[in-house]
């Protein structure tokens, strides 16, 4: 501000001076002024707005939220509001085609019936209820256990490190899927079993990761300024190792989701699934693929919702890498 | 080289305490459940079940049970089957070689194709090979291997055979050449796609690096430039993930095999599944296990010698 003054002053007095004399005296010195030199002149972006921002930027991402949102309403509202139960049978309705209207009652049967006569529309709703719930549930304790186990190793290091890692090679060695399927013939059929033994082994990869970083974290500039302010534990890992091993975590847990959903059908289809009537989209499929030469619908509809989910959080943690990265940070 | 014997051998211990580990585990799950395995349709009376505890060693307090096990297991004696009364080992050594058969193949058709489209989506990046080999990595990672199986089997088998009048992939079985290829296919397809589209990420990277630039001013050929300078650096990021895509190729072939009705562990397991025959699901799982861990131990071993950058301590992070 008073730079300009101070200029226009200048070229005033010299281009109009034969004109109408300006005298300096006009002018008048306000000094700086502190408060205008240092206000914010744009609102402080913070790193997780920076990075939604971005995010949001990508058609890509907003069509996966729109792809999730919906299927996530769907399954929690279609099967409420849908005049068919899952699990109702009519064997004189089996295996009809898609937009089939019943003869009785003159409903529509959206994508046709099963073998049993059951609406396929309401049970792959009903299945997306469990491979959603699975999915979820899952990566979540697999996410929780991963980070705390992963944070406390790489925290403490040293011996307590040493001998926490040994043990993650001895666990994260032993095959994933074998642990499930042995679990999955022992214990009682259910959500919960599947939930549990999803989730036993399932951590591990989460821990490594979360432990490579809190290990580079700490040697960080930023950590030994706040240890060496006398910050306890506690302050550290809340306020400056948290915040940043949030991104990473973030990125793994969307795409470990459609590992979680890819594993559940797989299982289903050597007939360690959720037991009937349930249904799962993994079910769902395998009970399609018997009757596929005849009936290619019913297996086309739940491997298309697979499919979809499975891309849509695949993208979406791409994206999300991306809007988080740091090097891409403006 | 005593630095990579030392690696070798600390993941051979590592191995070795896996395996164990997982033994230990089964043998628990075997006592978790429910039943004995002499409950059958007969009753049998006091005396004999007596016997016949005494005979297994079922009498025996458990941590003696739990040795008499792992050396069962160790001589390869995984129990009688409960359905046909053969020895789950011969069922195993039967059915075992289709199951490798079937996920070596796989494992070649991934690696080669994957790589492939991963170099040429690199080198011709924004032109139309790199959109078709991304579309096809992006179905590769979300359309389960079953389902593309069975789509495969649907179009190329049967609708094949009801349009050309002869079967030029059958739609199931395990015999000729053509038998394989589309099981094959159908379990490397996801494998495959994971591969190229970590090639082409990595080849990216190289191919900005400053020696590639060299070469160029050198005048080199671009094929010089891509297969001797860029594919050989660009390579290591997927031998790293070639020991989960081993273990995860071959438990596919547990689906696979049943949906194209090939005669592996898979149709056994899934068999035994219907069928409540513990024996044999324990057996084969636990064989099947083991066998991973050998492989990711193999893949380790390849991977140290590989490169000699990496730090032989373990320590991949």
């Amino acid at each position: 501000m008073t730079n300009q003054q101070t200029t226009m002053q200048n070229s005033s007095t010299l281009s109009y001076s034969a004109e109408s004399h300006i005298d300096s005296s006009e002018f008048q010195w306000i000094g700086p002024d502190e408060k205008a030199m240092e206000a914010i002149a744009r609102p402080t972006i913070n790193f997780w707005k920076d990075a939604m921002g971005r995010l949001f930027k990508s058609k890509v991402a907003i069509l996966c939220f729109v792809i999730l949102a919906v299927l996530i309403v769907g399954a929690i509202f279609i099967p409420i509001f849908s005049p068919f139960d899952f699990s109702r049978q009519n064997v004189a309705f089996a295996n009809q085609p898609p937009m089939w209207v019943d003869n009785v009652t003159h409903q529509v049967h959206l994508f046709g019936t099963d073998d049993l006569g059951r609406d396929t529309w309401v049970r792959i709703w009903m299945g997306a209820r469990v491979s959603l719930t699975v999915a979820i549930a899952v990566t979540l304790i697999d996410c929780l256990v991963g980070t705390i186990y992963g944070g406390i190793s790489g925290y403490l290091g040293g011996g307590v490190d040493n001998v926490m890692m040994r043990i993650i090679e001895v666990v994260g060695g032993v095959p994933y899927l074998i642990v499930v399927m042995l679990l999955m013939v022992v214990l009682p059929r259910g959500l919960t079993t599947i939930i549990i033994a999803y989730s036993l082994t399932g951590w591990t990869g989460m821990a490594r990761l979360v432990r490579g970083q809190v290990l580079g974290l700490r040697s960080e500039e930023f950590i030994v300024a706040a240890e060496s302010m006398g910050s306890r534990p506690s302050r550290v890992i809340a306020k400056h190792l948290a915040p940043n091993l949030l991104g990473i975590i973030v990125v793994n847990v969307t795409l470990d989701i459609p590992n979680v959903i890819f594993t559940e059908a797989f299982l289903s289809m050597l007939g360690l699934g959720i037991a009937p009537p349930q249904a799962s989209w993994g079910t769902l499929c395998n009970d399609g693929i018997l009757v596929f030469q005849m009936y290619p619908m019913q297996l086309v509809y739940p491997a298309v919702f697979i499919s979809v989910t499975m891309l849509a959080f695949n993208l979406l943690g791409d994206q999300l890498r991306d809007a988080l990265d740091p090097k891409l940070r403006r | 080289m005593p630095k990579q014997l030392q690696y070798i051998l600390k993941r051979l211990v590592y191995s070795v305490i896996t395996v164990l580990v997982l033994i230990t585990i089964t043998f628990f799950l075997m006592h978790l459940m429910p039943g004995d395995p002499f409950t059958g349709t007969k009753a049998i009376q006091p005396e004999v079940k007596a016997a016949l505890y005494a005979k297994y060693g079922l009498d025996k307090p458990l941590p003696e049970q739990f040795i008499r096990y792992v050396g069962n297991v160790l001589h390869g004696d995984f129990g009688v089957s409960l359905l046909d009364k053969r020895p789950v080992k011969d069922i195993i050594m039967e059915a075992f070689p289709v199951s490798a058969e079937l996920g070596i193949r796989s494992l070649i058709f991934a690696f080669i194709i994957g790589l492939l489209l991963g170099i040429v989506a690199a080198v011709k990046r924004g032109t139309g090979w790199d959109t078709f080999s991304m579309f096809l990595a992006l179905i590769g990672v979300s359309v389960p291997s079953f389902v593309l199986g069975a789509i495969l089997q649907y179009f190329l088998g049967l609708k094949l055979y009801q349009a050309t009048g002869n079967a030029i992939f059958p739609v199931m079985g395990w015999s000729t050449e053509n038998s394989k290829l589309l099981p094959a296919f159908a379990l490397a397809f996801g494998s495959m796609a994971v591969i190229s589209r970590l090639m082409r990420t990595s080849m990216l990277d190289v191919l900005n690096q400053d020696y590639i630039k060299t070469a160029k001013a050198k005048g080199l050929s671009q094929s010089g430039i891509v297969w001797k300078h860029a594919v050989r650096n660009a390579i290591m990021p997927v031998v790293t993930v070639m020991g989960p895509m081993v273990a995860s190729v071959l438990t596919g072939t547990f689906v696979i095999e049943n949906i194209f009705a090939i005669p592996g562990l898979g149709k056994y397991f899934v068999q035994s599944v219907q069928m409540n025959d513990y024996t044999t699901i324990v057996g084969t799982t636990l064989f099947f296990g083991a066998f991973l861990v050998f492989a990711n131990f193999v893949v380790d071993i390849i991977y140290g010698l590989l490169d000699p950058r990496i730090k032989l301590s373990g320590e991949k992070e």
